[in-house]
């Protein structure tokens, strides 16, 4: 149940280490850029579950550390010639010290003030992505060179694809070791009464501070991401409607279940190109579409798509 | 009296105008069971959430084996063997009855830093679950092991509540209306599982109650507090002849 992550929980992380290496020259390139695009989502996601699902934090500067994390990664690379290895992980540790800093005074805040607080700290982010012309592009954007990761070169799906199954497993992994210990436990008790937490001897403010922290990482290593098969950026990227799609996958997947998440996220994911593709007059209410899933997971499904499996099922995946 | 394991010295705390407590003293003796009485909105829980830190005593001085306890943050109470139950019963509602008592062991449990070596915390983990086992053997919640805490019935979340504190291998237990709700024949039982704590094991108990027949089974002394202050402290005896204490809970002419 806890301890060390044995074989068996591994061995889905294998195959998608297997994957990365063998789809790219067998599937055309669409479905490839897709993958990359949920590999991005599901990292950015269960960064944002730690903080909302686990710890039961209503904070949404996740959005923000995204940004850092693109821009990060990209300046990093352009401006001090950093190569994408250093870069990536230096910004994700930026996001994570931004995170940190924020962490401080916003823990101190509860529900709904927390959830205002860092929505205006995310409102801010994007106003300086905005206005900080030479280092952002501001709204035009910044463009994206393709970093090249050991000689070879990114930038298009099918070479950035076995890199992101590589650091989509590793984030799986760090969120399994993480949750399933004492410190996931310490996580629980403190989004289900803070008073029994604080009594039984848990640091409740030091807990949140760290999980802030750490959800910050996550959302700096996806930005990281998103710059291996993107070249282009602007604010927009980092907007209110991402929020509320990183939200809405995380709702209907399951709060605080890794195949919770990683459900909503294939399901919400790819809710973006169906309407772009299938349903284009429906594009223009994306948000409103969003907003209407949330609502009725929230009333109809407060668990999740993983809440209505069988328990005993649930148990046999989780053992 | 041998010296107290847990003194409040002086202690007072204010809501904006309203006393909770006022300038409250009070020993408990090792090993002893003392109860804390007094009508409803006297200050008994103030005294508990002063301990667990959540308040801060505008005045006065909480000592727990000499030690000021209002120097310390409110996680680290627990560590130096002082655990709780609550009044509301505070559970983990969604997690299991085994999650919530190894919660309830959190300052035994190595590890606390997430980035452990695998191993070694695995091995910890792999002790606390069985720790937290014999616990709930021992407090008859065995079957329950794998239930949400929230499908428990009344009764079952505060045998839970009590057993995440002892959990934490208290010293000094608090006790926040532990017989409120239960019936009879449950009252019994914790009457006896009091006894056995506090005579067995030498756990030191504090305890808040409105069940007198409880109170009068099982304290050694009781204090008695109404609008924050101290009106009586003895034994049962002494206290419940009090005239003081009539008035209090009877209102003024009672005892006439």
């Amino acid at each position: 149940m806890y301890g060390s992550p044995s074989l068996a929980r591994l061995a889905p992380l294998l195959a998608l280490l297997v994957l990365g290496a063998v789809l790219p020259p067998l599937v055309p390139q669409y479905f490839l850029y897709l993958g990359n695009l949920l590999m991005m989502y599901a990292v950015l996601a269960l960064g944002l579950d730690l903080l909302l699902g686990w710890a039961g934090q209503f904070a949404f500067a996740h959005i923000a550390f995204f940004g850092v994390g693109v821009y990060a990664t990209v300046l990093l690379q352009t401006k001090l010639g950093l190569p994408y290895v250093v870069a990536m992980p230096a910004a994700a540790l930026l996001a994570g010290a931004i995170g940190l800093i924020i962490a401080i005074p916003a823990t101190r805040l509860r529900a709904v003030y927390l959830a205002l607080a860092t929505f205006a700290f995310a409102e801010g982010a994007q106003w300086v992505f905005n206005s900080w012309d030479t280092m952002t592009g501001g709204a035009d954007g910044i463009r994206i060179s393709s970093p090249s990761l050991f000689g070879y070169a990114m930038g298009s799906d099918p070479k950035a694809f076995p890199v992101m199954t590589v650091l989509l497993a590793v984030v799986i992994a760090a969120t399994l070791y993480l949750t399933k210990s004492k410190f996931g436990r310490s996580m629980c008790a403190i989004r289900e009464s803070e008073h029994a937490a604080s009594a039984s001897g848990i640091d409740v403010r030091g807990t949140k501070i760290l999980v802030f922290a750490i959800s910050a990482v996550y959302a700096g290593i996806a930005g990281g991401m998103y710059t291996l098969f993107n070249s282009f950026a602007n604010p927009e990227v980092f907007g209110f409607t991402q929020i509320v799609l990183v939200l809405s996958m995380i709702v209907v997947g399951g709060l605080g279940t890794l195949p919770g998440v990683l459900i909503g996220v294939v399901l919400l994911g790819l809710m973006p190109e169906i309407m772009r593709t299938a349903m284009r007059h429906l594009l223009v209410w994306q948000e409103l579409v969003y907003g209407v899933i949330l609502i009725v997971a929230m009333m109809y499904m407060p668990r999740g798509i993983w809440g209505l499996l069988p328990r005993r099922r649930r148990r046999l995946a989780r053992a | 009296m041998s010296a107290p394991l847990f003194s409040l010295r002086n202690v007072s705390v204010r809501f904006g105008g309203l006393h909770a407590l006022q300038g409250f003293s009070m020993d408990v003796a090792a090993g002893s069971i003392h109860a804390l009485i007094g009508p409803n909105g006297a200050g008994k829980s103030t005294v508990f959430n002063c301990v667990s830190r959540f308040y801060t005593p505008s005045e006065g001085e909480i000592l727990f084996e000499g030690r000021s306890l209002l120097e310390l943050p409110p996680h680290r109470v627990a560590g130096l063997g002082i655990a709780r139950t609550f009044q509301n019963i505070e559970l983990c509602r969604s997690l299991t009855v085994l999650e919530n008592v190894l919660i309830g062991m959190t300052p035994h449990v190595r590890g606390y830093f997430p980035f452990a070596p695998g191993r070694r915390r695995a091995a910890a983990e792999r002790m606390a679950v069985a720790e937290a086992e014999a616990l709930l053997e021992r407090t008859g919640l065995a079957a329950l092991r794998d239930a949400p805490a929230e499908q428990l019935d009344f009764g079952n979340q505060k045998k839970l509540d009590l057993a995440r504190a002892l959990a934490a291998k208290p010293r000094l237990l608090l006790l926040d209306e532990p017989a409120a709700g239960l019936r009879n024949r449950e009252i019994a039982a914790l009457d006896a599982l009091l006894v056995a704590l506090a005579r067995e094991r030498g756990i030191t108990i504090v305890l808040v109650e409105h069940v007198m027949q409880l109170v009068m089974a099982v304290a050694d002394r009781i204090t008695v507090l109404n609008f924050g202050q101290k009106i009586a402290e003895g034994t049962g005896a002494e206290v419940r002849n009090d005239p003081r204490v009539i008035e209090a809970y009877l209102g003024q002419g009672a005892y006439a």
